[in-house]
């Protein structure tokens, strides 16, 4: 018999919803125009539509529609920010400030950068994950033209103190800018509260299609300029040419409508389905610990350590249930995860991580079936573990030490 | 790594062959590591995700036992127990020959899992030579006892 999979891996990706799906399909066939395409209603419809979705995404960020610029996904505008802020103020300065447990679409960009002469700030994290405003502060100089923080980490969910530091980039006239692709559609993202001029956001993780994503940027207070990476044409305010990915902005569109309808009753309920799989696992199993902020963090994730098991072999152990982990076989020496080494998790216990990422479709009932997978993988797994053996040898000891 | 997963890019998929062994495990276990009749091989690092311990029960230069526990991959885990299988009921110098390119191999383990071969082989290697050093310590003591000591 074949098993159901359940999917618990809602921070790599979420399946498009069925609802998005059925807006976007017109879209293939007979409203195939060119957005572009200003002689003809094909043309006209296209863009129409292009622009009521980019009015509602928008929306979604408290942005205005004039500030979305779209993109090829999260990853692409993370460059446009950071390559484009670089190249249009490099006479201004050739310092920007960052974070070790940033997404590599962020990290990759600061290091390329440093190859061509800039300076990068990695600011260090707590044990829970987030950055200190005054660390921010301290690392500020009169050469700093760019932050780059993400609002919502991908590994363990942790949200930065945003709007703390939006205040002060504002304070010392340096550019913010946010990857928010965790965040948007999950918790309230309001670039105006959180004194963001950059930000990057994308239609996949938050039940849109893959492919389609954006960059909001300031219009005004200030006004932000960048270069483009692309060159080819007028599109997007002259920031990234090309011909629009109308499906795809129409089901972008589409599923910020739901986020923005569903976001506060979603995220309390996914909260609960969280905290019910936390709860479930703790009260079977011992040493588990939790990775990420208790409270401050995503709504939906869940990542934990099980000591003594190694995360891969443990999500072979219930390979009908998708999760991530932070330890992964490769050919290199074994390192693990970078956002736990960043936080001082130790090495061994980096590698016996998973995350669990919970989503609109997950149930009640899928909760209580993965805490029985895992809990019972978990326990065959100690049972062939020598690092178990011998945490139970050595607490056998100290007792019959107590003893004597 | 790649997109908002959490798999590097080298990652290599684990083989039918490791997933049906990891599914119906044998050979796993441990044994008292100061009975004289069992020599104890380990080899890898907590830190660096992989752990394994070996085990094997002598007489007479025969295996009697292979037991053992890993922490680790599901590749360091099957080819640990493939390990213990195959040098169960052989003699030392026969189970002395298995190789990591052999346990590779009959696991279909993908090139960048071939470490996990490997230090099934150095954990097996290792217990042997426990062992064969526990006969040498006893023979010496035997010695001192039968001399009525070396002085």
């Amino acid at each position: 018999m074949k098993r159901a999979r359940i999917y618990m891996d809602h921070h790599a990706t979420t399946p498009v919803d069925p609802r998005v799906l059925d807006a976007m399909l017109p879209f293939f066939t007979e409203e195939f125009g060119n957005a572009a395409s200003r002689s003809h209603s094909f043309g006209w419809r296209a863009e129409e539509a292009v622009e009521k979705s980019r009015e509602t995404i928008a929306g979604l960020i408290h942005a205005g529609p004039k500030e979305i610029v779209f993109t090829s996904g999260a990853t692409e505008s993370d460059n446009l920010a950071i390559f484009g802020t670089a190249e249009f103020l490099w006479e201004r300065g050739k310092h920007l400030v960052t974070c070790g447990t940033e997404h590599l679409a962020v990290l990759d960009c600061c290091r390329r950068l440093a190859n061509r002469g800039f300076e990068i700030t990695y600011l260090p994290v707590d044990a829970t994950g987030r950055v200190s405003p005054d660390d921010v502060r301290a690392a500020l100089r009169p050469d700093t033209i760019l932050i780059s923080l993400m609002v919502a980490n991908n590994e363990v969910g942790s949200l930065h103190p945003i709007s703390e530091i939006g205040k002060i980039a504002k304070e010392h006239k340096v550019l913010f800018h946010c990857d928010a692709s965790q965040a948007v559609g999950r918790i309230p993202v309001d670039v105006e509260a959180m004194g963001v001029d950059l930000l990057s956001f994308t239609a996949h993780k938050l039940y849109g299609p893959k492919g389609i994503g954006a960059l909001y940027v300031r219009k005004k207070n200030p006004r932000v300029r960048l270069a483009p990476l692309l060159h080819g044409g007028g599109h997007e305010g002259g920031l990234r040419p090309g011909t629009l990915n109308v499906p795809g902005i129409v089901g972008f569109g589409k599923a910020c409508e739901i986020a923005g309808d569903v976001l506060l009753e979603e995220s309390s309920r996914l909260r609960e389905l969280r905290d019910r799989l936390h709860r479930g696992i703790v009260s079977e199993l011992e040493e588990v610990h939790l990775n990420g902020h208790p409270e401050l963090r995503l709504p939906n994730n869940l990542n934990l350590s099980f000591s003594y098991v190694e995360g891969e072999s443990l999500m072979l152990a219930m390979d009908d249930v998708a999760v991530s982990s932070g330890s992964a076989c490769t050919s290199a020496t074994q390192e693990p995860s970078h956002v736990l080494k960043a936080m001082g998790v130790s090495d061994e216990l980096a590698h016996t991580s998973l995350r669990f990422g919970l989503g609109r479709f997950n149930t009640r009932e899928e909760v209580d079936y993965v805490v029985g997978r895992v809990v019972e993988s978990v326990k065959k797994l100690r049972e062939i573990s020598p690092l178990y053996e011998l945490a139970l040898d050595e607490r056998r000891g100290s007792r019959a030490g107590g003893l004597r | 790594m790649k997109g908002g997963d959490l798999v590097p890019a080298d990652y290599a998929e684990v083989s039918a062959k490791v997933a049906m062994r990891c599914a119906a495990l044998s050979h796993a276990g441990s044994m008292d590591p100061s009975h004289p009749e069992v020599g104890t091989g380990a080899s890898g690092k907590s830190a660096e995700g992989e752990f394994v311990r070996i085990q094997l029960r002598v007489r007479r230069e025969t295996i009697l036992e292979a037991r053992f526990k890993a922490f680790g991959c599901s590749g360091s885990i099957a080819s640990a127990s493939l390990a213990s299988e195959w040098a169960e009921g052989r003699t030392l110098e026969e189970a002395g020959t298995i190789r990591d390119s052999d346990l590779a191999s009959a696991l279909e383990l993908p090139a960048a899992r071939r470490h996990c071969a490997s230090l099934a082989e150095e954990a097996l290697q290792r217990a042997i030579l426990n062992y064969r050093e526990k006969c040498r310590l006893g023979d010496h003591l035997n010695s001192i006892v039968s001399t009525g000591g070396s002085q």
